[in-house]
């Protein structure tokens, strides 16, 4: 048993528990039987299984019991329920598509009713339970005032609101400018950007994955593995001084982890070239710079010729270049997870005259 | 247009039925559900209180209701129910006139009401018209508006000024038409009057018992949900403390303290007994003279409940408010057991018991009865009642000692004693006269051979000593870890050996150890010193204990150094607090011998003495010279330096690690500063700054601090440090009590963050006793003297030696009134033995106080008798008929057989075979000692300034019944009759002229007394000799001379 959680614990650091999670979401894409009753059946039963088991262990129980964490165990199984959901229906769409019939909301769109009952009788169940689920919740879930905020005490672990601990789980690995202001920002806008990116009519209307897998993988990438699985890591993993704490693991607030990290310019000077750091910044930075140039400047005309170059033929250029830079601004998070993570990459710009740092 | 109707029949996406099916149970599922919500917002616990307090009042004002009854005179009360029987018949009797009388007074009423009326809108419409006419007349004087605003002004009042007069007749005769009714109606009247004074009482608690019905329909609808907003009477109580703050970290907001919502009983006397009322919730706040009553020097107005009791003042809940209980550490032990199934030694425990345990003690009944648990979110909790008396250190950390919170006062002489003080600085408990002997020339006093076993265990040594044991301890074990703590003790005591100032102390001469124990037991050593192997420590009321335990004196030191030391000890130790005795050669030479000849603890002897290791050493040095150096130097220096060097380097770096020199002067480190940390507001100190280790005991500060003051250095178990990460506190082998005392003391200490007209005053009187009783602590005066009814342990020593307590040290009572500030002054400055009560045989010590402690002790003697201070009248000139009245009775009641009244009188008692015990002070020198009022007053009721004294009460007190103060009277007059006074008769009727005013004088106590004092006063007072004399520039100062008896 403590073999088996001390696996689970191992299993759920960060590096590895993203891995896991990425190849298992695309994966699991993949794999049709999931995408049935039964299978929904099984996925749910693994999940809550799992989550029967864990309750067993008081430190587990410690953590998910918070009255703060109940609304992420909640969005657990509904995020779990609704993406089961469309993928079911998407495939059940795939197959009458394959066999020449109209998706299932053909039927549906083509039917009208009135307003009442249909709509505003379900609404008006609806608000009911829902009064009932949170006025029963905020009875039986105490949630009291805290102690006025002190700079001087600050609560250990200080976290955010659950739904920006995705965002707050950046910052282990960004500088705030970027995790807290450049990275929403184009989240925002590349969601707003969308229609205009994907002009793509198929689907339109319709669950279906077979006419969109590289749409909905890139969009559950960005949604499930960046926002909620990092949401869930920040309530259910990170504990006191932001350490990483395995699901069975107690909460020790003097768990000591040591954090040495090195910049691109260090690996650059120091350890290839054998010489001190240049005194003079730009000098100093520029290997990271033309780094990030490269990246950001060359790589997507570089793409355009080889790798996506159906996606360029079909898009246009504009389209594409806008498109392709948000997607590799998207992948340059996980990018610099895992370079933290395999080579303890702290700063590829390291601007300290500037406090800019990348 | 009218658009086309649906098609029929009506498609539907979802089955109506079914859906209305679930509405039908989601509605019916929300009632419960909100009613539950309601519920939850309305039943309170803090009701159920208010409710129970109620019914408690309610059944006591029943009681009292029966009480009041049962006292009324039946007899009267019929007498004036067949007065009102009587009225009312001859109401019935005069019926026409009365409702005659009634109409008049009804219809002069109405006519009044009206112009009474008119009257006051008369004079506001005047009021208005004048206020027109001083704008107008200000804004332009000659317009016509100002003329015409006059004119209306000049109207108005006129007609104004006739309203009035008709309202005053309208009065007058409905004042007529009331009395020409009452006159009808007297007989009746009287008698409703007189039934309502009898009856005071009984309508009192009748109408108090409506106020606490709880049980009608307007009482349940005035408490019903919603309705409540109105005008409940189950409600939130609360007081605004003006100048008490909750400190919010930005800003601070006034404390609102809302206990009595619950404490409701608290404020009211009637509800103190226990048994009555078990729950503390519905009793009354004990010793309401001290606290809550507004007539109380904390009224609960002022101060409310939270400023004293700590925890969250708004709180209505239970656990909120902060309540602690007092063993929550305890059940969180148990708890471990029952989780781990077995207790501290591993031996396995039965769950039910540890159950059964765990919910006998408060934090379990807590939990069973309010559902108690820690509230995280309360920085500041209140203070378990156990250390309840912290709360009063919160303000009076300025005070000297706390006599009315015991534990509190305990933990204070323990930080006092011990000297925490001195490594952790305490505001409030600054500048105290160091615990620990100086070292600076601790060479010439003992042997190293004998510091380092003392420091191995001072224990050992002295089983009582304050000294705490520094080496040895648990976060030291092991053989490297004995080794390296053998190191650090030679190297300390070779810096202290090296640095040593040297002195040679001449030859004592050969002394006789039987006399030197009389000695010992007689002239007051024992008031300070105890010499008894084995002995607790006491620090708490342990007077004996001020000075060391006087055992084993033969292996810590020479002779020599102890015959000069009792010689003069602030010859060796300036600062030292031990007085000199004023002791001659032969006494010291007596003294030493009985003393060296003490027994010692056996187990000292049989210690080994450490030794230095040298790859320790090495080490140690290394790792100092590391700090600055690097690795390479140190290496070479520590291949430089000798043994010695490297013992003497050992011993600085140690002595500063420790801080050994906070409590000792230590030659080199005169400016260093405390190792400890700040404590002057750990009581305020986040718990999530404390580190509590791997030691398993609950997180809050008390019992952080419990295990901390037990185990100082448990906090290191199982913990992997370097030597200089290691904790330093040293183990000061504290009891349970003692432990739960510190405490009190240390939670005690938060921020005074209130009002500056709140906090404790340290001027005037009270300031003066303060600084009073910090001088009387710091020299022990309550080691030999009974002094604010504490203390005079040296009885105790006395008592053991069958040594009469007649010559026990004199209890000090009332010593502000009774002597003059500079005789007080000058004896406390240079006492003299023999000159008061020269038969006693222990001696006052001479202190060389300075002249601030000097002043000091003068204002608070005079301060705790509310005595004029500093300046006093001369009394140069005296009555002489009062004088010779006074010498007359003096001789007649015999005054002079206990009280010498010289020098040569005493000599002279002695010689006729009196001992100690017969005689009273001398009084030859009453006029320069003691006050002239205070003589008559002491003559007039010597039992009530010193109960127990042997001066007879001669002018007793008539018993006057319970309650009242009772006369005194003089006996004398009607003894003149007597024979045996017959000289004195005569005397005074020559005095006097004749034997009613003689008699009228001598029967008058305060007279009496006052004569007698005169002719006190006039002994050996040069000045009354002559009945003239010229006035002295100045009384003779006492001479500064240090005798021997």
């Amino acid at each position: 048993m403590t073999a088996l959680k001390d696996l689970i614990n191992w299993l759920a650091s960060p590096a590895i528990a993203v891995t896991l999670s990425m190849i298992g979401l695309v994966g699991a894409m993949f794999v049709k039987p999931l995408w049935t009753k039964k299978g929904g059946l099984v996925l749910f039963a693994t999940l809550a299984g799992g989550f029967a088991f864990s309750f067993t262990d008081p430190n587990f129980r410690i953590v998910a019991t918070m009255p703060d964490n109940v609304p992420i165990l909640g969005m657990l199984f509904l995020v779990g329920f609704f993406f089961w959901y469309a993928m079911y229906q998407a495939h059940l769409n795939d197959a009458r598509l394959a066999a020449g019939q109209p998706p299932l909301e053909k039927e549906d769109s083509d039917k009208k009713v009135f307003s009442w009952p249909d709509l505003v009788y379900v609404e008006l169940v609806s608000l009911i339970i829902c009064s009932i689920v949170l006025v029963v919740w905020s009875i039986v879930l105490k949630a009291p005032l805290e102690e006025p905020a002190n700079p001087g005490a600050a609560p250990n672990p200080a976290k955010a609101p659950w739904y920006f601990l995705g965002l707050q789980e950046l910052l282990v690995y960004f500088d705030p400018w970027m995790a807290g202001v450049v990275l929403p920002t184009l989240i925002i806008v590349g969601l707003m950007a969308i229609p205009y990116i994907d002009t793509n009519p198929r689907g339109n209307g319709y669950f279906s994955f077979r006419e969109r897998k590289w749409e909905i993988v890139m969009f559950c990438f960005g949604f499930i593995i960046l926002w909620v699985v990092l949401i869930i890591l920040g309530t259910f993993l990170r504990g006191p001084n932001w350490n990483f704490f395995g699901p069975y693991e107690y909460w020790d607030p003097n768990k000591l982890v040591p954090l040495n990290n090195v910049s691109v310019s260090e690996i650059f000077w120091v350890k290839w070239l054998k010489t001190a750091l240049p005194t003079f910044w730009l000098k100093r930075e520029l290997p990271g710079i033309l780094l990030i140039l490269f990246y950001l400047g060359a790589l997507p005309g570089l793409l355009s010729k080889t790798l996506f170059r159906r996606f360029y033929e079909k898009m246009g250029t504009v389209r594409f270049f806008v498109g392709v830079n948000l997607f590799l601004i998207m992948l340059a998070v996980p990018i610099k997870m895992y370079l933290r993570w395999i080579f303890n990459l702290k700063y590829i710009v390291n601007i300290q005259e500037f406090s800019f740092n990348i | 247009m009218a658009k086309a109707p649906p098609p029929e029949p009506i498609d539907h996406h979802y089955d109506i039925k079914r859906l209305t099916k679930v509405f039908a149970i989601t509605s019916i599922l929300v009632l419960p559900v909100f009613a539950w919500m309601t519920w939850q917002d309305y039943g309170r616990d803090w009701k159920a209180w208010q409710k129970k307090f109620v019914e408690n009042d309610r059944r006591r004002t029943r009681a009292a209701l029966r009480t009041a009854a049962e006292k009324i005179d039946p007899e009267a009360e019929e007498k004036y129910l067949e007065q009102r029987r009587e009225g009312a018949r001859e109401l019935r009797h005069n019926r026409s006139a009365v409702s005659e009388a009634e109409d008049e007074a009804k219809k002069t009423e109405g006519a009044w009401y009206e112009a009474d009326q008119d009257f006051r809108f008369k004079k506001a419409e005047m009021d208005t018209a004048r206020y027109d006419f001083e704008t107008r007349q200000k804004e332009s004087p000659k317009s016509a508006g100002a003329a015409s605003a006059r004119k209306d002004y000049e109207r108005l009042k006129a007609s104004y000024e006739a309203s009035t007069i008709v309202e005053q007749a309208a009065r007058a005769r409905w004042d007529e038409a009331k009395a020409s009714l009452a006159a009808l109606q007297k007989t009746k009247k009287d008698a409703e009057e007189a039934l309502a004074k009898l009856d005071a009482d009984y309508d009192r608690f009748q109408a108090k018992l409506g106020t606490l019905r709880q049980s009608d329909a307007f009482y349940f609808v005035r408490n019903a949900p919603i309705a409540d907003m109105l005008a409940p009477s189950l409600k939130i109580q609360q007081v605004q403390l003006d100048g008490l703050y909750n400190d919010v970290n930005f800003l601070r907001s006034q404390r609102v303290d809302r206990c009595v919502t619950c404490h409701l009983a608290a404020e009211t006397r009637g509800f103190e007994d226990r048994e009555k009322y078990p729950q503390s919730v519905l009793r009354t706040h004990p010793r309401l003279d001290l606290f809550v009553d507004s007539n109380s020097p904390h009224p609960y107005a002022t101060f409310g409940c939270t400023s004293c009791h700590g925890g969250r003042d708004r709180a209505t809940d239970f656990t909120r408010a902060g309540h602690m209980p007092n063993d929550y550490g305890r059940y969180e032990h148990l708890a471990a057991q029952l989780e781990e199934g077995h207790d501290d030694k591993g031996l396995p425990t039965d769950d039910d018991e540890v159950k059964e345990a765990m919910d006998e003690t408060q934090t379990g009944r807590w939990i069973k009865d309010y559902e108690w648990e820690v509230d995280k979110y309360n920085d500041l909790p209140m203070y378990p009642m156990k250390a309840v008396e912290a709360g009063c250190f919160r303000c009076h950390r300025s005070d000297a000692s706390h006599p009315k919170a015991a534990k509190l006062d305990q933990g204070r002489k323990l930080v006092e004693q011990l000297g925490c003080w001195s490594c952790h600085k305490m505001k409030g408990l600054e500048d105290l006269p160091r615990v620990g002997p100086n070292l600076t020339r601790v060479a010439s006093k003992t042997t190293p051979e004998w510091t380092e076993r003392w420091l191995v265990n001072p224990r050992a040594f002295r089983n009582n000593t304050k000294m705490p044991r520094f080496f040895y301890l648990e976060n030291f074990e092991g053989e490297s870890g004995h080794r390296l703590t053998d190191t650090m003790i030679a190297g300390v005591t070779a810096y202290l050996f090296e640095k040593s100032g040297k002195a040679s102390w001449p030859a004592v001469g050969v002394g006789d150890a039987m006399r030197g124990k009389l000695l010992f037991e007689n002239v007051g050593c024992q008031g300070c010193h105890i010499s008894e192997v084995g002995a607790e420590r006491h620090v708490m009321d342990g007077w004996r204990q001020h000075g060391p335990n006087l055992i084993g004196l033969s292996q810590k030191v020479t002779p020599e150094w102890l015959g000069a030391w009792l010689k003069n000890p602030k010859g060796y130790n300036s600062e030292t607090r031990m007085p000199n005795l004023r002791l001659s050669d032969g006494e010291i030479a007596d003294l030493v011998a009985y003393l060296m000849s003490r027994p010692a603890q056996p187990e000292f002897a049989r210690s080994r003495a450490p030794k230095a290791d040298e790859k320790e050493r090495d080490a140690l040095v290394t790792d100092y010279l590391t700090q600055t150096k690097s690795v390479v130097e140190a290496k070479a220096d520590v291949a430089r330096m000798s043994p010695r060097e490297k013992d003497l380097f050992v011993g600085e770096k140690i002595i500063g690690h420790y801080g050994c020199y906070s409590c000792h002067a230590i030659p080199g480190f005169e400016n260093a500063k405390p190792i400890g940390v700040e404590l002057s507001e750990w009581g305020n100190k986040p718990v999530h700054l404390l580190d509590f280790g791997f030691v398993h005991v609950p997180h809050t500060r008390a019992d952080w601090l419990a295990q901390k003051a037990g185990q100082p250095r448990s906090y290191d178990r199982e913990k992997v440090k370097t030597f200089q990460e290691k904790l330093r506190m040293p183990q000061f082998s504290l009891s349970s009590a003692e432990i739960e005392a510190v405490q009190t003391a240390i939670l005690g200490m938060q921020k005074e963050d209130m009002a500056d007209t709140l906090k404790v005053k340290a001027a005037g009187a009270r300031g003066a006793i303060q600084a009073g009783r910090r001088i009387v602590k710091d020299f022990n005066c309550q080691g030999c003297h009974i002094l604010e009814d504490k203390g005079g342990q040296i009885r105790e020593a006395m008592t053991a030696s069958k040594i009469d307590l007649a010559l026990a040290p004199p209890v000090i009572r009332g010593e502000g009134a009774k002597v003059q500030s500079d005789w007080l002054f000058a004896f406390l400055n240079a006492p003299r033995s023999g000159q008061i009560r020269p038969w006693l045989k222990v001696r006052m010590p001479t202190f060389e106080f300075n002249p601030d402690q000097l002043n000091g002790l003068t204002s608070y003697f005079a301060a705790l008798d509310k005595a004029r201070y500093p300046f006093e009248n001369r009394v140069e000139t005296l009555d002489p008929r009062s004088r010779a009245v006074g010498a007359k009775t003096f001789d007649a009641l015999k005054c002079a057989q206990c009280h010498p009244t010289s020098q040569d009188a005493f000599a002279l008692a002695l010689r006729a075979g009196k001992t100690p015990a017969d005689l009273a002070p001398i009084l030859a020198a009453a006029h320069t000692r003691l006050r002239y009022e205070w003589i008559a007053d002491w003559i007039k009721r010597p039992e009530e300034w010193m109960p127990g004294t042997r001066m007879p009460t001669n002018f007793p007190k008539m018993d006057e019944g319970p309650g009242k103060p009772g006369r005194r009277i003089s006996p004398l007059a009607p003894a003149l009759d007597a024979p045996a006074f017959a000289g004195l008769k005569k005397d005074l009727v020559g005095i006097w002229g004749s034997e009613a005013e003689a008699k009228a004088y001598i029967g008058d106590p305060d007279r009496v007394t006052k004569a007698l004092r005169d002719h006190v006063w006039s002994l050996g007072n040069e000045f009354l000799t002559a009945p003239q004399a010229p006035k002295a520039p100045n009384k003779t100062k006492a001479p500064a001379v240090v005798a021997a008896n």
